[in-house]
């Protein structure tokens, strides 16, 4: 054998033994594997042409124009609105739930807003209906355009601290942030150790929050309605402002458990003593045991006068409720069942009679009100009612500092972390963690307004293999 | 003159490391520990190129005189028929 053939035999067997070696030590000691990086990008000045030969890639890359340049950077614009994936396939195998930090670095045209999805949730929205009324050295925040009648300028109480200026200027309003807010700790002038009574039915999930100092008790029925198979059970959360949980419990089955009639009343008191002063949540979750909520909570009393129901509720009953509002808003309702349909009786500063009638079944009525103080008498129930704050009466009534959504709903006003967005050069950067399995990962993104945002990179890095 | 490189002899010698590859892949692959971005599908396109190559190369090498009781050019022409 000549000596140029036995190189070459030598070259294949080192060099097919060699990926032997190696898909032994990626697929068995994945933290062995020499050379291997933790770090992936994807950038807007790569060639589009390999995309599907690297490990890191954008799935559908016709949703990216071609190449421009904006602020010295090599950006793409995002030509579809159609929903893309970036995608990693892991070289070595990793473990399942294995951190992961995708960053996601994007352009908008100057002036111009979009609504941004990252797996379905939303990141970034658009910004075309607000108006920036303050920025710190950590956020912007904004307002809904609608509201800028309501909102004296000069009047503002300024702050250094974003959520303080939320709660001293916009009380009690629905927030969506791009970072989670900080909670703040309230002090409550009018507050009195005085039972209040809710004197209403409530079925599904239910919110409370509390002004307590000291102790906190409230008692309250559980009555299951026992229309559907399965146990029904309740969840009672109790946090604090920095969601610590202060108590936690579950409210078990009425012991029947087939189709039946109204079961007995349960009733059940929790006490906590040595409490903080301060707002607490109450939370009673429905169990998932069944197709729809099948249990009822009623005759909630707590001990103190400041007592907020927070979001959406379900009535079993009728009910009457107070609801302060700083600027205008719509508020929800919707039964489903016939023969439900009823008058809402609506005063205070405005007085309307809302007719929910047969048309109305199964369909959203909502209600655009003007700021002001408003009482709603509810006469069958059987509804829900979608509103972010309501209160018994308006000596209940408390301010807390703000309600952070996840959803985004317009919001009236939107924090955005400067973190996440530099408003001098349009640039949108977020960082996102997430759990790698040793498979085919996709994030989706979507981006709602084409040829408005521009892509620059995105980033993958993966935390200890 | 210079001798030829014989490639038959080469991909003859080939055979083995790379067929030990394809079972690696697919035995990796079976129980769920080869990465998923190198899949064996493309391992198998490969060893069956490699391969190929082998037998067209085998069966250029048969004899005029033998070609008709070789058990590899009878399998040829029967899937050449057949084809």
């Amino acid at each position: 054998m000549r000596a140029i053939e036995k190189t070459i035999i030598i070259i294949i067997y080192v060099v097919v033994l060699g990926i032997a070696a190696y898909f032994i030590v990626a697929s068995l000691f994945p933290e062995k594997v020499p050379f291997s990086t933790n770090t992936y990008t994807i950038k807007a000045s790569d060639s589009k042409i390999f995309d599907k030969l690297s490990s890191f890639y954008i799935e559908d890359n016709s949703v990216l124009g071609d190449k421009i340049t904006i602020n010295d950077k090599i950006v793409r614009p995002i030509t579809s609105a159609k929903k893309f994936n970036i995608v990693f396939l892991p070289k070595v195998n990793i473990p399942t739930n294995t951190n992961a930090t995708i960053e996601l670095n994007l352009i908008f045209d100057e002036g111009k807003y979009s609504d941004i999805y990252l797996n379905n949730e939303l990141i970034f929205p658009n910004l075309g209906n607000y108006e920036l009324i303050n920025e710190n050295e950590f956020d912007y925040v904004y307002v809904k355009k609608d509201l800028l009648p309501y909102i004296v300028r000069e009047m503002l109480i300024d702050s250094t601290n974003t959520e303080e200026f939320i709660y001293k200027n916009f009380p009690s309003t629905s927030v969506w942030s791009t970072r989670k807010l900080n909670p703040i700790n309230i002090v409550v002038d009018d507050y009195v150790k005085k039972d209040t009574l809710i004197n209403g039915t409530f079925r599904d999930n239910l919110k409370l929050a509390v002004y307590a100092a000291g102790d906190l008790s409230i008692s309250f029925t559980k009555q299951d309605l026992n229309s559907y198979i399965g146990q029904d059970e309740y969840t009672i959360r109790i946090t604090d402002v920095n969601d610590n949980v202060v108590y936690y419990g579950l409210l078990e089955d009425d012991g029947v458990k087939t189709r039946g009639s109204l079961g007995r009343e349960q009733y059940f008191k929790i006490s906590k003593y040595n409490l903080d002063a301060g707002v607490y949540y109450i939370s009673f979750i429905k169990d998932n045991y069944n197709d729809a909520s099948d249990s009822t909570i009623k005759n909630i009393d707590v001990n103190n006068n400041k007592v907020l129901i927070l979001g959406n509720f379900l009535l079993w009953d009728k009910f009457e409720f107070y609801t302060k509002l700083n600027f205008p808003k719509t508020i929800g309702f919707n039964y489903w069942w016939t023969d439900k349909d009823q008058i809402i009786d609506v005063s205070g500063s405005q007085k309307i009679k809302i007719y929910l009638s047969e048309e109305w079944r199964k369909k959203r009525y909502d209600i655009n009100l003007t700021n002001g103080d408003f009482y709603f008498k509810i006469f069958k129930g059987y509804t829900w009612i979608y509103n972010d704050f309501s209160s018994i009466k308006k000596e209940n009534w408390l301010e807390i500092p703000f309600f952070q959504g996840d959803n985004f709903d317009f919001s009236n006003v939107i924090v955005i972390s400067k973190e996440n967005y530099k408003k001098g050069t349009n640039e949108f950067n977020l960082k996102k963690d997430f759990n790698l399995n040793s498979k085919t990962n996709k994030v989706n993104l979507r981006i709602l307004e084409p040829n408005i945002v521009y892509f620059y990179y995105t980033k993958l890095k993966i935390y200890a293999l | 003159m210079k001798d030829k490189i014989n490639y038959y002899k080469i991909l003859k010698l080939s055979l083995i490391p790379v067929n030990l590859l394809l079972v690696l892949t697919f035995l990796l692959n079976y129980l769920n520990l080869l990465p998923v971005f190198w899949k064996s599908i493309y391992v198998f396109y490969f060893v069956l190129i490699i391969d190929t190559a082998f037998l067209t190369l085998k069966i250029k090498q048969i004899h005029e005189n033998k070609i008709e009781s070789n058990v590899i050019a009878i399998y040829q022409n029967t899937f050449s028929y057949y084809h």
